[in-house]
Protein backbone atom coordinates (compact mmCIF):
# COMPACT_ATOMS: atom_id res chain seq x y z
CA UNK A 1 0.00 0.00 0.00
CA UNK A 2 1.41 3.40 -0.90
CA UNK A 3 1.65 6.15 1.66
CA UNK A 4 -0.80 8.20 -0.41
CA UNK A 5 -3.24 10.07 1.78
CA UNK A 6 -0.97 9.79 4.81
CA UNK A 7 2.04 11.27 3.05
CA UNK A 8 1.45 14.73 4.44
CA UNK A 9 -1.11 14.21 7.21
CA UNK A 10 -1.15 12.20 10.41
CA UNK A 11 -4.81 11.33 9.98
CA UNK A 12 -7.56 11.64 7.39
CA UNK A 13 -11.31 11.72 8.04
CA UNK A 14 -14.26 10.92 5.80
CA UNK A 15 -17.89 11.04 6.88
CA UNK A 16 -20.38 9.13 4.74
CA UNK A 17 -24.15 9.29 4.43
CA UNK A 18 -26.51 6.33 4.59
CA UNK A 19 -25.82 5.53 0.92
CA UNK A 20 -22.06 5.82 1.38
CA UNK A 21 -21.90 9.20 -0.31
CA UNK A 22 -19.28 11.56 1.11
CA UNK A 23 -20.95 14.03 3.47
CA UNK A 24 -17.75 15.67 4.63
CA UNK A 25 -14.06 14.92 4.43
CA UNK A 26 -10.64 16.46 4.75
CA UNK A 27 -9.73 18.53 1.66
CA UNK A 28 -7.01 16.05 0.76
CA UNK A 29 -9.60 13.40 -0.08
CA UNK A 30 -10.88 15.46 -3.01
CA UNK A 31 -7.48 16.03 -4.61
CA UNK A 32 -7.23 14.15 -7.90
CA UNK A 33 -4.19 12.06 -6.92
CA UNK A 34 -5.99 10.74 -3.84
CA UNK A 35 -9.43 10.03 -5.25
CA UNK A 36 -8.67 6.44 -6.16
CA UNK A 37 -7.37 5.67 -2.67
CA UNK A 38 -10.37 7.39 -1.09
CA UNK A 39 -12.74 5.43 -3.28
CA UNK A 40 -10.94 2.21 -2.35
CA UNK A 41 -11.48 2.96 1.35
CA UNK A 42 -15.20 3.40 0.75
CA UNK A 43 -15.27 0.08 -1.12
CA UNK A 44 -13.25 -1.45 1.72
CA UNK A 45 -15.99 -0.36 4.09
CA UNK A 46 -18.50 -2.22 1.93
CA UNK A 47 -16.22 -5.28 1.79
CA UNK A 48 -15.88 -5.37 5.58
CA UNK A 49 -19.57 -4.68 6.16
CA UNK A 50 -20.49 -7.85 4.28
CA UNK A 51 -18.32 -9.87 6.65
CA UNK A 52 -19.55 -8.02 9.74
CA UNK A 53 -23.16 -8.71 8.76
CA UNK A 54 -22.19 -12.35 8.37
CA UNK A 55 -20.60 -12.46 11.87
CA UNK A 56 -23.68 -10.75 13.29
CA UNK A 57 -25.88 -13.54 11.97
CA UNK A 58 -23.65 -16.55 12.50
CA UNK A 59 -22.37 -15.62 15.99
CA UNK A 60 -25.34 -13.60 17.31
CA UNK A 61 -23.12 -10.60 17.99
CA UNK A 62 -25.66 -7.81 17.68
CA UNK A 63 -25.37 -4.93 15.24
CA UNK A 64 -21.91 -3.93 14.03
CA UNK A 65 -20.57 -0.72 15.56
CA UNK A 66 -17.07 -0.37 14.16
CA UNK A 67 -14.19 -2.25 12.60
CA UNK A 68 -10.56 -1.29 12.75
CA UNK A 69 -7.89 -2.68 10.40
CA UNK A 70 -4.23 -2.37 11.37
CA UNK A 71 -1.39 -2.97 8.94
CA UNK A 72 2.15 -1.71 8.39
CA UNK A 73 2.18 2.06 8.75
CA UNK A 74 -1.56 2.61 8.83
CA UNK A 75 -4.74 1.94 10.71
CA UNK A 76 -8.17 2.38 9.18
CA UNK A 77 -11.20 2.57 11.45
CA UNK A 78 -14.72 2.36 10.05
CA UNK A 79 -17.55 3.40 12.33
CA UNK A 80 -21.29 2.95 12.03
CA UNK A 81 -23.06 6.11 13.21
CA UNK A 82 -26.36 6.01 15.10
CA UNK A 83 -28.13 7.97 12.33
CA UNK A 84 -27.21 5.38 9.69
CA UNK A 85 -24.22 7.34 8.47
CA UNK A 86 -20.69 6.03 8.55
CA UNK A 87 -17.27 7.46 9.23
CA UNK A 88 -13.74 6.50 8.25
CA UNK A 89 -10.58 7.62 10.00
CA UNK A 90 -7.22 6.72 8.58
CA UNK A 91 -4.15 7.18 10.77
CA UNK A 92 -0.45 6.56 10.32
CA UNK A 93 0.11 4.71 13.53
CA UNK A 94 -1.80 2.19 15.58
CA UNK A 95 -3.60 4.34 18.13
CA UNK A 96 -5.77 1.79 19.85
CA UNK A 97 -9.37 1.34 18.86
CA UNK A 98 -10.75 3.59 21.60
CA UNK A 99 -8.63 6.55 20.48
CA UNK A 100 -9.53 6.04 16.83
CA UNK A 101 -13.22 5.89 17.67
CA UNK A 102 -13.02 9.13 19.63
CA UNK A 103 -11.46 10.70 16.55
CA UNK A 104 -14.31 9.60 14.30
CA UNK A 105 -16.99 10.92 16.61
CA UNK A 106 -15.48 14.41 16.88
CA UNK B 1 10.66 -18.41 25.73
CA UNK B 2 11.51 -19.23 22.12
CA UNK B 3 9.17 -20.62 19.47
CA UNK B 4 7.88 -24.11 20.20
CA UNK B 5 6.32 -26.73 17.98
CA UNK B 6 2.60 -26.81 18.50
CA UNK B 7 1.13 -29.67 20.44
CA UNK B 8 -2.42 -29.94 21.66
CA UNK B 9 -1.04 -29.25 25.11
CA UNK B 10 0.87 -26.09 24.16
CA UNK B 11 -2.01 -24.79 22.08
CA UNK B 12 -4.40 -25.53 24.91
CA UNK B 13 -2.15 -23.61 27.31
CA UNK B 14 -2.18 -20.66 24.94
CA UNK B 15 -5.94 -20.49 24.90
CA UNK B 16 -6.25 -21.16 28.64
CA UNK B 17 -3.92 -18.28 29.36
CA UNK B 18 -6.01 -15.98 27.18
CA UNK B 19 -9.24 -17.25 28.65
CA UNK B 20 -8.01 -16.34 32.11
CA UNK B 21 -7.86 -12.67 31.12
CA UNK B 22 -10.83 -10.61 32.28
CA UNK B 23 -13.34 -10.02 29.51
CA UNK B 24 -12.14 -12.84 27.25
CA UNK B 25 -15.01 -15.15 26.26
CA UNK B 26 -12.99 -17.55 24.13
CA UNK B 27 -10.51 -17.84 21.30
CA UNK B 28 -9.85 -19.75 18.11
CA UNK B 29 -6.48 -20.52 16.55
CA UNK B 30 -6.37 -21.39 12.88
CA UNK B 31 -3.84 -21.89 10.08
CA UNK B 32 -5.35 -20.59 6.87
CA UNK B 33 -8.92 -21.90 7.09
CA UNK B 34 -8.10 -24.92 9.28
CA UNK B 35 -9.02 -24.71 12.96
CA UNK B 36 -6.23 -25.99 15.23
CA UNK B 37 -8.01 -25.45 18.51
CA UNK B 38 -10.81 -23.31 19.91
CA UNK B 39 -12.72 -22.74 23.11
CA UNK B 40 -15.37 -20.41 21.73
CA UNK B 41 -18.92 -21.03 22.94
CA UNK B 42 -20.15 -22.28 19.54
CA UNK B 43 -20.35 -25.67 17.86
CA UNK B 44 -17.33 -26.99 15.96
CA UNK B 45 -19.28 -26.72 12.69
CA UNK B 46 -20.03 -23.09 13.29
CA UNK B 47 -16.40 -22.38 14.20
CA UNK B 48 -15.24 -24.17 11.03
CA UNK B 49 -17.47 -21.82 9.04
CA UNK B 50 -16.16 -18.83 10.96
CA UNK B 51 -12.54 -19.87 10.30
CA UNK B 52 -13.25 -20.09 6.55
CA UNK B 53 -14.83 -16.64 6.52
CA UNK B 54 -11.98 -15.11 8.52
CA UNK B 55 -9.41 -16.65 6.21
CA UNK B 56 -11.30 -15.33 3.19
CA UNK B 57 -11.52 -11.88 4.76
CA UNK B 58 -7.77 -11.76 5.35
CA UNK B 59 -7.02 -13.30 1.93
CA UNK B 60 -8.97 -10.46 0.32
CA UNK B 61 -6.35 -8.06 1.70
CA UNK B 62 -3.40 -10.32 0.96
CA UNK B 63 -4.54 -10.68 -2.66
CA UNK B 64 -3.97 -6.97 -3.16
CA UNK B 65 -0.64 -6.94 -1.36
CA UNK B 66 -1.82 -5.72 2.05
CA UNK B 67 -0.48 -7.65 5.01
CA UNK B 68 -2.90 -7.24 7.90
CA UNK B 69 -1.72 -7.37 11.50
CA UNK B 70 -4.97 -6.99 13.34
CA UNK B 71 -8.68 -6.51 12.78
CA UNK B 72 -10.93 -5.49 15.64
CA UNK B 73 -14.66 -5.58 14.98
CA UNK B 74 -17.06 -4.13 17.54
CA UNK B 75 -20.66 -5.27 17.85
CA UNK B 76 -23.44 -4.50 20.33
CA UNK B 77 -22.76 -7.61 22.41
CA UNK B 78 -19.14 -8.55 21.78
CA UNK B 79 -15.91 -7.57 20.12
CA UNK B 80 -14.03 -9.82 17.78
CA UNK B 81 -10.27 -9.36 17.77
CA UNK B 82 -8.42 -11.10 14.93
CA UNK B 83 -4.62 -11.21 15.04
CA UNK B 84 -2.62 -12.37 12.03
CA UNK B 85 0.90 -13.72 11.83
CA UNK B 86 1.91 -15.28 8.53
CA UNK B 87 -0.74 -17.95 7.81
CA UNK B 88 -1.91 -18.11 11.40
CA UNK B 89 -4.95 -16.25 12.70
CA UNK B 90 -5.94 -15.96 16.36
CA UNK B 91 -9.51 -14.82 16.90
CA UNK B 92 -10.58 -13.70 20.36
CA UNK B 93 -14.13 -12.99 21.50
CA UNK B 94 -14.24 -10.13 24.01
CA UNK B 95 -16.81 -8.39 26.14
CA UNK B 96 -17.41 -4.87 24.83
CA UNK B 97 -16.20 -3.10 27.97
CA UNK B 98 -12.66 -4.51 27.58
CA UNK B 99 -10.02 -2.46 25.77
CA UNK B 100 -8.87 -4.74 22.91
CA UNK B 101 -5.37 -3.23 23.10
CA UNK B 102 -4.83 -4.88 26.50
CA UNK B 103 -5.68 -8.32 25.16
CA UNK B 104 -3.98 -7.78 21.80
CA UNK B 105 -0.61 -7.24 23.46
CA UNK B 106 -0.80 -10.46 25.42
CA UNK B 107 -2.28 -12.45 22.55
CA UNK B 108 0.42 -11.29 20.16
CA UNK B 109 3.13 -12.39 22.57
CA UNK B 110 1.52 -15.78 22.94
CA UNK B 111 1.12 -16.12 19.19
CA UNK B 112 4.82 -15.40 18.74
CA UNK B 113 5.71 -18.19 21.17
CA UNK B 114 4.09 -20.88 19.07
CA UNK B 115 5.78 -21.65 15.78
CA UNK B 116 3.11 -23.20 13.60
CA UNK B 117 4.35 -24.94 10.45
CA UNK B 118 2.53 -24.64 7.15
CA UNK B 119 0.18 -27.62 6.81
CA UNK B 120 1.33 -30.15 4.26
CA UNK B 121 -1.81 -29.70 2.20
CA UNK B 122 -1.43 -25.95 1.87
CA UNK B 123 -0.60 -24.65 -1.58
CA UNK B 124 2.44 -22.39 -1.93
CA UNK B 125 1.51 -18.76 -2.55
CA UNK B 126 1.57 -17.60 -6.17
CA UNK B 127 4.72 -15.78 -7.30
CA UNK B 128 4.74 -12.00 -6.80
CA UNK B 129 5.91 -11.46 -10.35
CA UNK B 130 5.13 -13.22 -13.62
CA UNK B 131 7.56 -15.97 -14.53
CA UNK B 132 10.12 -14.74 -17.05
CA UNK B 133 9.50 -16.35 -20.41
CA UNK B 134 10.23 -15.74 -24.05
CA UNK B 135 8.41 -12.84 -25.69
CA UNK B 136 4.74 -13.63 -25.98
CA UNK B 137 3.41 -14.45 -29.40
CA UNK B 138 -0.20 -13.95 -30.35
CA UNK B 139 -1.57 -17.26 -31.56
CA UNK B 140 -4.86 -17.48 -33.36
CA UNK B 141 -7.06 -19.73 -31.23
CA UNK B 142 -10.53 -20.59 -32.43
CA UNK B 143 -12.97 -18.97 -30.06
CA UNK B 144 -10.08 -17.20 -28.33
CA UNK B 145 -10.42 -14.16 -26.07
CA UNK B 146 -7.76 -11.44 -26.49
CA UNK B 147 -6.04 -10.66 -23.19
CA UNK B 148 -6.74 -6.95 -23.57
CA UNK B 149 -10.48 -7.53 -24.01
CA UNK B 150 -10.52 -9.94 -21.09
CA UNK B 151 -8.78 -7.47 -18.77
CA UNK B 152 -11.06 -4.61 -19.84
CA UNK B 153 -14.17 -6.70 -19.23
CA UNK B 154 -13.17 -7.99 -15.80
CA UNK B 155 -11.72 -4.68 -14.55
CA UNK B 156 -14.96 -2.99 -15.64
CA UNK B 157 -17.08 -5.46 -13.69
CA UNK B 158 -14.89 -5.70 -10.61
CA UNK B 159 -14.37 -1.94 -10.60
CA UNK B 160 -18.04 -1.52 -9.70
CA UNK B 161 -17.48 -3.03 -6.27
CA UNK B 162 -13.85 -2.19 -5.62
CA UNK B 163 -11.30 0.43 -6.64
CA UNK B 164 -9.88 0.18 -10.16
CA UNK B 165 -6.37 -0.26 -8.77
CA UNK B 166 -7.53 -3.16 -6.62
CA UNK B 167 -9.39 -4.73 -9.54
CA UNK B 168 -6.33 -4.44 -11.77
CA UNK B 169 -4.12 -5.97 -9.10
CA UNK B 170 -6.43 -8.95 -8.66
CA UNK B 171 -6.48 -9.61 -12.39
CA UNK B 172 -2.71 -9.24 -12.76
CA UNK B 173 -2.31 -11.76 -9.95
CA UNK B 174 -4.56 -14.21 -11.77
CA UNK B 175 -2.76 -13.65 -15.07
CA UNK B 176 0.72 -13.93 -13.54
CA UNK B 177 0.97 -17.62 -14.33
CA UNK B 178 -0.18 -17.28 -17.94
CA UNK B 179 3.31 -16.60 -19.30
CA UNK B 180 2.27 -13.44 -21.09
CA UNK B 181 -0.19 -15.11 -23.46
CA UNK B 182 -2.04 -12.56 -25.55
CA UNK B 183 -5.04 -14.73 -26.35
CA UNK B 184 -6.85 -17.17 -24.06
CA UNK B 185 -9.11 -20.07 -25.04
CA UNK B 186 -12.65 -19.16 -24.05
CA UNK B 187 -12.84 -21.88 -21.40
CA UNK B 188 -9.63 -20.67 -19.78
CA UNK B 189 -10.88 -17.07 -19.86
CA UNK B 190 -14.10 -18.24 -18.22
CA UNK B 191 -12.22 -19.99 -15.41
CA UNK B 192 -9.90 -17.03 -14.82
CA UNK B 193 -12.74 -14.54 -14.80
CA UNK B 194 -14.73 -16.60 -12.32
CA UNK B 195 -11.65 -16.94 -10.08
CA UNK B 196 -11.19 -13.16 -10.02
CA UNK B 197 -14.86 -12.43 -9.39
CA UNK B 198 -14.82 -14.95 -6.54
CA UNK B 199 -13.08 -12.21 -4.52
CA UNK B 200 -16.36 -10.30 -4.25
CA UNK B 201 -17.60 -11.17 -0.75
CA UNK B 202 -21.27 -10.27 -1.22
CA UNK B 203 -23.02 -13.26 -2.79
CA UNK B 204 -25.75 -11.26 -4.52
CA UNK B 205 -23.35 -8.82 -6.15
CA UNK B 206 -20.98 -11.65 -7.05
CA UNK B 207 -23.68 -13.69 -8.76
CA UNK B 208 -24.94 -10.66 -10.65
CA UNK B 209 -21.47 -9.76 -11.94
CA UNK B 210 -20.66 -13.41 -12.76
CA UNK B 211 -23.84 -13.59 -14.81
CA UNK B 212 -22.91 -10.40 -16.66
CA UNK B 213 -19.38 -11.71 -17.22
CA UNK B 214 -20.61 -15.00 -18.71
CA UNK B 215 -23.07 -13.20 -20.96
CA UNK B 216 -20.36 -10.88 -22.24
CA UNK B 217 -17.97 -13.79 -22.77
CA UNK B 218 -20.52 -15.74 -24.79
CA UNK B 219 -21.75 -12.82 -26.88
Amino acid sequence: MTVGLLETKESVHIRLGANREIVSADDLVFESQHQEESRTMIHEFEYLSDYLDDFTLSLSMGKPQFVSVTELGRQTTFRYEADGGQAIVLTRAHRGVETALQKTSS
Amino acid sequence: MGPQSPTSESLGRLLTDLYSQPGVCGACLQVRDMVLIHDLPYSDDRIAGLAKRIDRLIAGYENVGRSIWQICAGFEKYRLLILCRSNTRLTILLKPEIDPALIAGRATRLLMEVDIPEPAMAQPPPPDHPVETAAPIAVAIPDGVPREDFERLVVGLLGRVTGTATATKLIQRELASKNGALVFPKEEARKMGLAVLENIPNRGKRESLVSEFLNALNS
